[in-house]
Parts: structure tokens; C-alpha cells; sequence
């Protein structure tokens, strides 16, 4: 009897100053690594928002695991639940940055397309527009105004190589601006000498 | 062992046990306080700050605050490692209030900055916008060197970006922008302002030959007057302006024309010597002047001997005003051409011998300006 009471004094105090929870270190270190895969992919760029919430919950975890770590009685269940939710967050994030881009990206394929078009349709316009001696002065000009265009469409491609989307994109819309200003001054020029010469 | 030793045993144990968990109670009592809430309210000045976007716009700040932050959980991790007893959380609380402070000063730096930024670049924008119009209204049509049309450009693309970025609230970007367009635009302006400048070097004489002409006319007779600048043709009679139309000129018409070829249109004092229509011209009319005048070929034969011009260059003539203008651009040799339908009426107006007076402006380049 003495010894049975003795050992259930020992193993109450044990367990009274001993922990019954392990921090989920693995858990943990899952949705770190999960966390940089979002970043890795531009989430604080493209869904920068949403990163700063994910970068918030993942901090409001180290502080529960700390609440955890200070008692007596360790329990990392809502720590694990929560570490599930950042995990899952940072899931969605990384594929809603990936959507985003691929919507940039898109977008700056389309208008490439379009920047081309245009120089494809201003260098057509160069060969109607007036020869001999009246065309050259308006068409000299012209010519080095679509050639810098097409620098800048180069430019656009090499950005978007180094993921650089945004720039990208500003680039090849001023592309898009300066082929449109291009191709209306062309026309107006054809225009006002081919009424001109109707006279 | 008899009953009696058993339940003073059992007393005993229960004592011991009761004793132990008042003991505990005591010392939980007594255990220091953790610093979540605390810990918790830091968070929220670094998540604030980060919204504010001080990770770009007082990106020394946040990474101060972010560190302090990380320094408090490093402490309390540490603390929460020391026997309960021994727990301190103050240092966890100093770094708590020094995230707190940093965050805050971070976020309120950064809607500062944001807000100067978008100030620059807005305004910046906005100025950049008024060269360009500047450009547009005066540059644009004078014949420049394709490296100032080329910088333009490449401002006119750069702002472009700028205002892009500057729209989706990328001040950072556009501000970045706007500094290389403006490099770009304001080198472009000064090198053509710097061309028209050294071109109006000569206006007191334009004005001079201006006011001549029209003095000439007081005697009754017709004098056509052609403003380069303004690419107008005036004809006066009795000192008053009878009719004015819009002309265009030789494609490189700033200048005085020097030899054959330039392309330039010549200026000064000059009269028509034959009228052309039908067969005899392909500009549908013309108006043949005496080009070059005593003057030219006066200057022409200096720079050739000074060496300026190679000794095969011709002196050029055949200058007309002529027909088939209304392109909207400055197309011809070196002649002045009008609208078809103005020159019927300037061929009807004119004889040979009209005086025609070329001049670089009429107007002083103050008010070229100030027109624009």
C-alpha cells in the first residue's frame, strides 16, 4: 500500500512539473518553408496584401508556441490546427501570385502583339507614304521613332525574362502609346498629301 | 501493519499532497506574467506599418522594427527555457516597446514618404508634360539632329512609363521613371533651345528687314514677306497686310540657305523675276525670285575661300514660291510652297519685280515663347 501511494506521488509530480506536449517543430518548419515558396514565386510583389496576412498569421503561431512553451501543461493542438491554416494559406497565396502574373504575362504578350502589329503596319505605312522628295523629310523621322520602338519591344522581353513583370509592363503600354502617336501621324501625313495631290 | 499506523499514513500522504498542491498554487501565483498581450500589440504595429508599406517606403525602419520584434520572441523563447522561477520578461518587454516605437515611427514615415512621393512624381510628371508640349509646339518643326529627336523620344517613352506607374500607385517606379525622362526630355529641349537660340542671334537683322519691307510697300507697290518661323507668307501693300498664307519650306529651312543642296530656304531681300504656270513649272505655279542675290554670292565665294565650304560646291538657285503645299510638313528644296488655291490668289496679286523678303522671324523669340 505504501509503496503503490509512493509511486502514484511520483508520477502525479511528474507529470505536474514535467510537459505532456512536444512543440510540432516539423509542422513548423513545413509552413516556414511553404511561407518562402510563396515568396519565391512573387507573392509579396503580386499578392502583396494577402503575403503581409500569411507573414502575420505565421508570427501569431511562434507567439502561441511560446504561450505553450511558458506552462506547465504544454498543448500544441491549436498551435497544429493553426500551422494547417497557414500552411493552406500560403497554398493559395503562392498559386494566386502565380495567377496574377500569368494574367501580367498575358497581358503583356497581348500588347507585344499589338506593339508589333503596329510597327509592322508603320513600316507598311513608310512604303505608302509619299515618295521622292516630299516623303523623305516626314519619313526620316518616322523611321527612327519605329526603330526605337522596336529597342523597347526587346527591352520588354529581356524584363520579363528576369521576371520582372511590372516594368515590363509599363514598358511595352509607352511602346504601345508611341507605335499608336506613330501610326496616326503616318496616316495623317498620307492623308493630307494624297488630298494634295488630288488637286 | 494496524489499522491505526495505515490511516495515519493515509493522513500523511494527504497532508504531504494537499501541502504540495497549496505549495504549487503559491508558486504559479508567483510565477512572472508572460508578455503575449504585449507581444501580441507589437505584432499588430508591424503588421500596421507593413499595410502602411514601410517595407518599401521606410524600408530601414521595418527591417529595424522586424528585427526588434524577432529579437523579443528570441527572448522570451529564451526565458521560457530558464526555470519558471527564474523567469524575466522585461528584456522581453523592452524589445516589445521598441518594436512598438519603430513600427509606428516606420508607418508614419512611410505614408509621409508616400505622400512625397506621389508629390514629386506628380508634379514632375506635370512638368515633364509641359516640355513635351514645348517640343511639340516649337522643336518639333524645326530641323533638328536626329540625336535631340531621339532623346525626346526616348523621354516621351520613359514618361510614358512613369505615368503608368504613377497610376496603379507605383510612386517608387514612376519617381524612378520620371527622373530618367526627364534627363532625357530637358537634354532635348536645351539642345534645340540652344539651336533656335544661336538662329535668333540674327533678329534685330530679320527685324530690321522686316520693317523695310513693309516700308517698301508704303509706295504702293505689292512685297511679299515669308515668316520662316511661323511658316507664314504675307503680302503687304500701302504698309497694310493685304493677304497672308500658310507656307511650308525646304526641309531643312532653319538658316540661311549656303549652297546647293542644303536644302535650306535663303534669307533676304529678293524679287520675282519670272511667273510660271501650266508646262513650265511642276509645282502647279511659281514664282521664280532672284536667287542668289548680290549678298549670296557675296558670302559664298567668302566661305569658299575661307575654306568653310569644299571648292566644287554650286552656290544653287531656282528658288520658287511654289504649289502643291498643304502637306503639313517642310518638304521642299530650299523654295517656299503654298496651298494651290493661295497661290492662284498670290499669282494673281504679284508681278515680276514684286519684292520678296525672307526672313529667319518677324517676332522676337520672347514672344514665340510666350505664345506657347
Amino acid at each position: 500500500m505504501k509503496k503503490k501511494l509512493l509511486f502514484v506521488l511520483a508520477v502525479g509530480t511528474t507529470v505536474l512539473f514535467s510537459s505532456c506536449g512536444k512543440v510540432p517543430q516539423v509542422e513548423i518548419d513545413g509552413a516556414n518553408a511553404a511561407i518562402e515558396v510563396a515568396k519565391s514565386v512573387g507573392a509579396n510583389v503580386y499578392v502583396a496584401e494577402d503575403f503581409a496576412a500569411l507573414q502575420d498569421s505565421m508570427r501569431s503561431v511562434n507567439e502561441n508556441v511560446e504561450v505553450q512553451n511558458e506552462k506547465f501543461f504544454k498543448n500544441f493542438d491549436q498551435v497544429k490546427a493553426q500551422l494547417v491554416v497557414v500552411n493552406t494559406m500560403a497554398v493559395d497565396i503562392k498559386a494566386k501570385a502565380e495567377a496574377r502574373k500569368e494574367e501580367i504575362k498575358l497581358e503583356i504578350v497581348s500588347l507585344q502583339a499589338e506593339v508589333d502589329s503596329l510597327v509592322l503596319q508603320n513600316k507598311e505605312l513608310t512604303t505608302q507614304a509619299p515618295k521622292g522628295k516630299e516623303g523623305v523629310a516626314a519619313l526620316e523621322a518616322i523611321k527612327g521613332d519605329i526603330s526605337l520602338i522596336e529597342a523597347s519591344l526587346v527591352d520588354v522581353a529581356g524584363l520579363v525574362a528576369q521576371d520582372q513583370l511590372m516594368a515590363a509592363l509599363d514598358k511595352v503600354k509607352a511602346a504601345k502609346e508611341k507605335a499608336v502617336a506613330i501610326n496616326t501621324e503616318l496616316n495623317e501625313v498620307i492623308a493630307k498629301y494624297a488630298k494634295n495631290k488630288r488637286k | 501493519m494496524g489499522k491505526g499506523k495505515s490511516r495515519l499514513l493515509v493522513r500523511g500522504v494527504i497532508a504531504v499532497v494537499g501541502l504540495l498542491l497549496v505549495a504549487g498554487v503559491v508558486l504559479i501565483w508567483l510565477k512572472p506574467k508572460p508578455p503575449q498581450n504585449e507581444l501580441k500589440l507589437a505584432r499588430e504595429a508591424l503588421n500596421s506599418a507593413q499595410k502602411a508599406g514601410a517595407e518599401e517606403y521606410a524600408k530601414p525602419l521595418y527591417k529595424e522594427a522586424k528585427q526588434l520584434y524577432d529579437s523579443a520572441m528570441n527572448s522570451w523563447s529564451v526565458e521560457n527555457e530558464r526555470f519558471f522561477l527564474r523567469r524575466d520578461y522585461k528584456p522581453v518587454l523592452s524589445f516589445v516597446n521598441l518594436t512598438i516605437a519603430k513600427a509606428s515611427e516606420a508607418e508614419k514615415k512611410s505614408l509621409q514618404q508616400i505622400k512625397n512621393t506621389n508629390v514629386i512624381a506628380k508634379r514632375g510628371i506635370d512638368e515633364l508634360e509641359i516640355k513635351v508640349q514645348l517640343y511639340n509646339r516649337i522643336y518639333k518643326q524645326m530641323p533638328l539632329c536626329e540625336s535631340i529627336s531621339k532623346s525626346h523620344n526616348l523621354g516621351v517613352m520613359k514618361l510614358s512609363e512613369a505615368k503608368t506607374a504613377y497610376t496603379s500607385d507605383r510612386f517608387i517606379e514612376a519617381l524612378a521613371s520620371y527622373k530618367e525622362a526627364a534627363k532625357y526630355l530637358t537634354v532635348a529641349n536645351e539642345k534645340a533651345d540652344e539651336v533656335l537660340k544661336t538662329w535668333f542671334s540674327h533678329y534685330a537683322k530679320w527685324e530690321k528687314m522686316g520693317a523695310d519691307a513693309i516700308r517698301l510697300s508704303k509706295g504702293g507697290n505689292k512685297t511679299i514677306l515669308v515668316d520662316k518661323m511661323d511658316h507664314q507668307l504675307f503680302v503687304y501693300q500701302n504698309g497694310k497686310l493685304l493677304r497672308s498664307f500658310n507656307a511650308e519650306l525646304g526641309m531643312n529651312w532653319m538658316g540661311d540657305k549656303r549652297h546647293k543642296g542644303d536644302k535650306a530656304t535663303p534669307e533676304g531681300v529678293y524679287r520675282i523675276t519670272q511667273k510660271k504656270e501650266g508646262s513650265r513649272t511642276k509645282f502647279y505655279k511659281a514664282l521664280l525670285i532672284n536667287y542668289p542675290n548680290e549678298e549670296d554670292k557675296q558670302r559664298f565665294a567668302s566661305e569658299k575661300k575661307k575654306g568653310a565650304l569644299s571648292f566644287r560646291t554650286h552656290i544653287g538657285n531656282l528658288i520658287e514660291i511654289h504649289g502643291f503645299g498643304g502637306k503639313g510638313i517642310d518638304w521642299t528644296d530650299g523654295c517656299v510652297a503654298l496651298h494651290n488655291e493661295d497661290m492662284d490668289v498670290l499669282y494673281r496679286l504679284v508681278d515680276n519685280g514684286t519684292s520678296v523678303v525672307i526672313v529667319g522671324s518677324l517676332k522676337p523669340l520672347s514672344e514665340i515663347y510666350e505664345k506657347n
